[in-house]
């Protein structure tokens, strides 16, 4: 449409335009020249393509990181989804070990000590509901047998006593793990152990150690 | 001469503004967008800038005339072609405008100032007739400045931008009587704002 047929439509809009359209139109033609020396400003069609460069830019680093974020956090997820739903499955390890410490308080080495040092034993149950620590000397006798009661130490998982070694003879530490609870010991080594086993639970042996 | 009996400004005619449309088509139908955003800063920036620069102002039109170039290139994969990209342009102009004006910075327009342009060889006459003419013109971009947004909307496409009444339809989401009736009411409301200034019969 023309600028020409514009201006009859529009001042034809409202009779009281029409009334007075030459002032009307004088108005019109002043409105499309407001403003006619406005120019943009110097280099601004590169201003928006650096702006379109950047923005793309901006997204592409937005959506690596939201990539890098999602993907670490599913990992983590994974891992972590693997550890829980395994633990049931295979429990800690249970674990014995055990230390001579001569009368003198210093620590001995190797499988022999002398009567009066002290044999320190540490256990971590691996999770088993029951769990003992036992010292027998030679095979028919049980010289320590305990689990949270005295000289037993017990945390959540964690066994700890101490016993004195006063006769010579061979010591032979183990611990004594079950899910139920554990058999009585008759205080024979082969045969407790024997006993142990059948009823479902481990048995892990410490070195044996000499006292001399 | 007085402020009412001035001469139209040149424009672009109707066939020159065809054929940048189809231009502007023929590369958006090869897919070339960069294409396409060189014709439409080429065919529209000024008319564009001009637009955003009446509605907010010079320095937040000057952002939402650059904005609306960058989301007019990040949005051409969306354009239908159910309207001209002309009519698109002023659509997105006008939104990047009221996202520009509430964005909480008072609107801050600036006038050119008397001085700037006036020729100084003129006859003393001639110089007064100029500075005269430039003080009428901002009266009136006062005043345009003083409507109420959407009735400025539709004064600026209607009379500077040349849309017919269906386009400025589409631009703004409204109907075109509803349109009709709003010049109606804003073209005696800028007459008495001049008249106040002195700038009327």
């Amino acid at each position: 449409m023309s600028r020409e047929r514009q201006r009859e439509e529009d001042l034809g809009i409202d009779p009281s335009i029409t009334a007075e359209s030459e002032s009307y139109r004088g108005l019109m033609d002043e409105l499309a020249a407001a403003g006619d020396d406005r120019e943009p400003s110097f280099g601004w069609q590169s201003r928006v393509r650096a702006a379109i460069a950047e923005r793309a830019r901006a997204r592409h680093a937005r959506r690596r990181r939201i990539v890098v974020y999602f993907s670490s956090a599913a990992l983590a997820a994974s891992i972590l989804a693997v550890l829980t739903l395994r633990s049931p499955d295979l429990p800690r390890a249970a674990s014995l070990t055990v230390a001579v410490v001569a009368g003198s308080g210093a620590p001995r080495r190797g499988d022999e000590a002398k009567p009066g040092d002290v044999l320190h034993l540490e256990a971590e149950a691996g999770g088993a509901e029951h769990a003992e620590l036992r010292v027998y000397r030679g095979t028919g006798e049980l010289v320590l047998r305990c689990s949270s009661e005295a000289p037993c130490k017990r945390g959540e998982d964690h066994l700890e006593a101490s016993l004195a070694l006063l006769a010579m003879g061979t010591y032979q530490a183990l611990l004594v793990t079950a899910p139920g609870p554990l058999p009585e010991p008759a205080g024979d080594l082969n045969r407790d152990t024997e006993r142990v086993s059948a009823a479902g639970g481990a048995v892990r042996l410490a070195p044996p150690i000499d006292v001399r | 001469m007085t402020w009412w009996q001035r001469s139209p400004p040149a424009s672009s005619s109707q066939a020159d503004e065809n054929d940048d449309e189809r231009e502007v088509r023929a590369a958006f139908e090869r897919g070339d967008h960069g294409e396409v955003l060189s014709l439409l800063m080429q065919a529209h920036g000024r008319a564009i800038y001009r637009f955003c620069c009446q509605m907010v102002g010079d320095d937040l039109g000057e952002d939402a005339h650059q904005m609306t170039f960058v989301q007019a290139f990040e949005s051409l994969s969306r354009f239908r072609g159910q309207a001209s990209f002309r009519t698109w342009l002023f659509s997105i102009a006008r939104h990047r405008c009221l996202d520009a004006s509430k964005s909480g910075k008072r609107r801050d327009r600036r006038f050119h100032p008397l001085e700037e342009g006036v020729d100084h060889e003129d006859s003393t006459a001639g110089a007064a007739e100029v500075m005269a003419a430039r003080e009428r013109a901002r009266w009136l971009e006062e005043c345009i400045a003083a409507l109420p947004s959407e009735m400025r909307e539709t004064i600026l496409l209607r009379f500077q931008q040349e849309l017919s009444y269906e386009e400025i339809a589409a631009v703004l989401g409204e109907r075109a009587a509803t349109l009709r009736v709003r010049v109606s009411r804003a073209l005696p409301r800028l007459r008495g704002c001049l008249r106040l200034r002195g700038g009327a019969p």
